[in-house]
């Protein structure tokens, strides 16, 4: 038999809900900011995380060579570049060849300001570095005193890509040395580092006249095919010692995690605010929901004597929360979506609300809700019919 | 349905109540014996803490029994279970000395969630009883009313109304007219009494207001937990 829409334990839900029109703005309020903050931090940690990696995974390689003092590749440590050489007598190696790195002083022609941007030497001919825009089979690449410029280096270094894209030159001081960038490659940037140049081995000797050749920073090993990725490295790390690690790329990424996880502040700050907004929001919904219980404690009493189950005044309540949570989402994504936008221009890496994050932060919200009237409900087991007469 | 239960809508014996434990232990019936026919009308009468309240609780299947026998509509309650209670209040009519109405349903939707447990009746139909019976309480201009737009009077009418409605086998009142002044509780009662009336539906009525006596077919008078006097209607 078909009933009226006004009995379904949804609509009741709906209807004690919007009866209370301040109280229930009050808890989508609550809902909102949980939902917004939520999104907000766990987009800006995974904006952290993923140009924290970024270096480690567009290495181009199927082994890393690694010193052993290297806590991140983000900062490698130096190691005798003929450990290169060692890896190359192991059957099933193609090639090895080594990289470059070191922090350099850039000067923004326009602001005359001086900026530390990462240089990566990178060897003639080798695509080590798999980013867009890096073709070092590239004839402009052979020439003295040449750079290429990451697109996404902050603009407060100046509008480098904007000048290339526009055909004009430019050229720029990079360690006292005059550099010309020929062009731009897409890559990313991390915390601490407002832009990135690749360069050659050769142009870096020139702008790093003091470090010493003979010492890499990371080594990029290339299979020949069908050699057994697993067997090379235990051979390549007996070989070794204890003097240098080789990782595959799995393994690499596992350790630049794990180094972020333990060494980066702003994972564990960002999962704290993400988990205080969490429990904030349930305490608003919790609340409310809670007050209107008790505030509705003889009319469900009677709703019980009436003949109504236990399960149909929890469902009221759960009803409450899940509208809660359905109608306060929309609002905190929106304010998600504007503060990512204005965070992006503020710290420049690209803070993106990503579905994968509105799915996950909208089953938080759920969870949220659902838990704070769940803990509302609780109250209602006290409603007894009999002390309504 | 056993056929007991058109020959006795309500049948108590010896049915002792306490409340507490051990020290605190406090009796408040004491083997008790009522009888309630089809259709009767009965006024249970005494001062605040003779028992009225409980013994009406227990009748509704509010709160378990403890010792004695206790039938409504030949169901025996005395080691009755959750849910076998909660089918039996379906079947009841309440009203209670306040109204409880949800304050967020309009009158009409109020009469018609006492349909929602119902499975035989459709929405037209519940729709059709609801105002029929709110018609009845005289609210034809109040029925889109929601209870903070109601006067005493009115809700408690309202109140009536949700358990009349469904035509319950049996309504219990617990001091319908105490939150009424003389005019309105004396119309309230009236009103109950002639829909029961015409709907042959039994009541039982809690109260020490002395002034509504006259609509009982039968008095049942209760002191410190004992029925003590059993008689019929003044009228």
């Amino acid at each position: 038999m078909r009933k009226a829409l006004s009995q379904s334990s949804a609509a009741l839900g709906w209807r004690q809900l919007s009866h209370g029109r301040t109280r229930m703005l009050i808890a989508l309020m609550g809902v909102s900011v949980a939902v917004l903050l939520m999104l907000l931090v766990l987009s800006l940690k995974e904006t952290v995380f993923r140009s924290s990696l970024q270096v480690a995974s567009s290495l181009n390689g199927d082994l890393i060579l690694l010193s052993p003092k290297t806590q991140t590749v983000q900062r490698p440590a130096r190691f005798p570049r003929r450990f290169a050489d060692r890896l190359r007598a192991i059957e099933g190696v193609e090639k090895v060849s080594v990289v470059y790195v070191e922090t350099g002083r850039w000067i923004n022609p326009w602001t005359r300001q001086q900026h530390n941007v990462r240089v990566y030497g990178l060897e003639l001919d080798e695509n080590v570095i798999g980013l867009d825009g890096i073709d070092p089979s590239d004839p402009v690449f052979r020439l003295a005193d040449v750079a290429l410029f990451d697109r996404r280096s902050r603009p407060k270094i100046g509008p480098v890509a904007a000048e290339l894209d526009a055909g004009r030159e430019f050229s720029t001081e990079v360690n006292s040395r005059r550099i010309q960038v020929t062009g731009a490659v897409t890559g990313g940037i991390t915390v601490g580092i407002d832009g990135n140049l690749f360069t050659t081995h050769a142009n870096f000797q020139r702008m790093f006249p003091t470090i010493h050749p003979g010492a890499a920073d990371i080594g990029i090993v290339k299979l020949a095919p069908g050699a057994d990725a697993e067997q090379v490295l235990a051979v390549a790390n007996s070989m070794l010692g204890s003097e240098g690690v080789v990782y595959s790329r799995r393994g690499l990424l596992d350790k630049e995690l794990a180094y972020l996880r333990k060494n980066e502040p702003v994972d564990f700050i960002m999962s704290l605010i993400a988990s205080v907004a969490f429990v904030v929001g349930m305490i608003i919904v919790y609340q409310i929901l809670y007050t209107d219980v008790i505030n509705h404690l003889p009319q469900f009493a009677t709703l019980k004597a009436m003949g109504f189950g236990d399960g149909f005044l929890l469902r009221i309540i759960l009803s409450q929360g899940l509208i809660l949570s359905l109608i306060g989402f929309w609002p905190g994504l929106l304010g998600a979506r504007i503060l990512a936008r204005a965070a992006q221009k503020a710290i420049s890496l690209p803070v993106e609300v990503t579905p994968d994050r509105i799915v996950q932060v909208m089953g938080m919200t759920v969870v949220m809700c659902a838990v704070a009237a769940g803990l509302a409900v609780h109250k209602l087991s006290s409603a007894d019919p009999a002390d309504v007469f | 349905m056993s056929s007991d239960a058109t020959a006795s809508v309500l049948s108590i014996r010896g049915v002792d109540y306490a409340f507490g434990e051990g020290e605190l232990r406090k009796q408040v019936l004491y083997s008790v014996d009522l009888e309630m026919r089809p259709g009767e009308i009965v006024i249970l009468e005494g001062p605040s803490g003779s028992g009225k309240t409980t013994l009406l609780t227990l009748i509704g299947g509010l709160r378990r029994m403890q010792k004695g026998s206790l039938r409504v509509f030949g169901e025996e309650l005395m080691g009755s279970d959750n849910r076998r209670m909660l089918l039996l209040r379906r079947r009841i009519g309440f009203i209670f000395q306040l109204h409880n109405l949800l304050p967020f349903l309009t009158a009409r939707q109020n009469v018609e969630l006492a349909f929602a447990l119902r499975d035989d009746v459709g929405a037209a139909e519940m729709r059709r009883r609801s105002e029929e019976t709110l018609a009845a309480m005289g609210l034809t201009d109040r029925i889109e009313a929601i209870p903070a737009k109601l006067s005493g009077g009115q809700k408690q009418r309202v109140a009536i109304a949700r358990a009349l409605a469904p035509a319950p086998d049996l309504i219990l009142a617990d001091e319908p007219t105490a939150s009424l002044d003389k005019q309105s509780g004396r119309q309230v009662v009236d009103l109950l009494h002639q829909l029961a009336r015409s709907k042959g539906i039994p009541i039982l009525l809690v109260t020490h207001d002395n002034r509504i006596l006259d609509v009982a077919d039968r008095i049942i008078r209760m002191e410190d937990g004992h029925v003590t006097c059993d008689k019929v209607g003044l009228l």
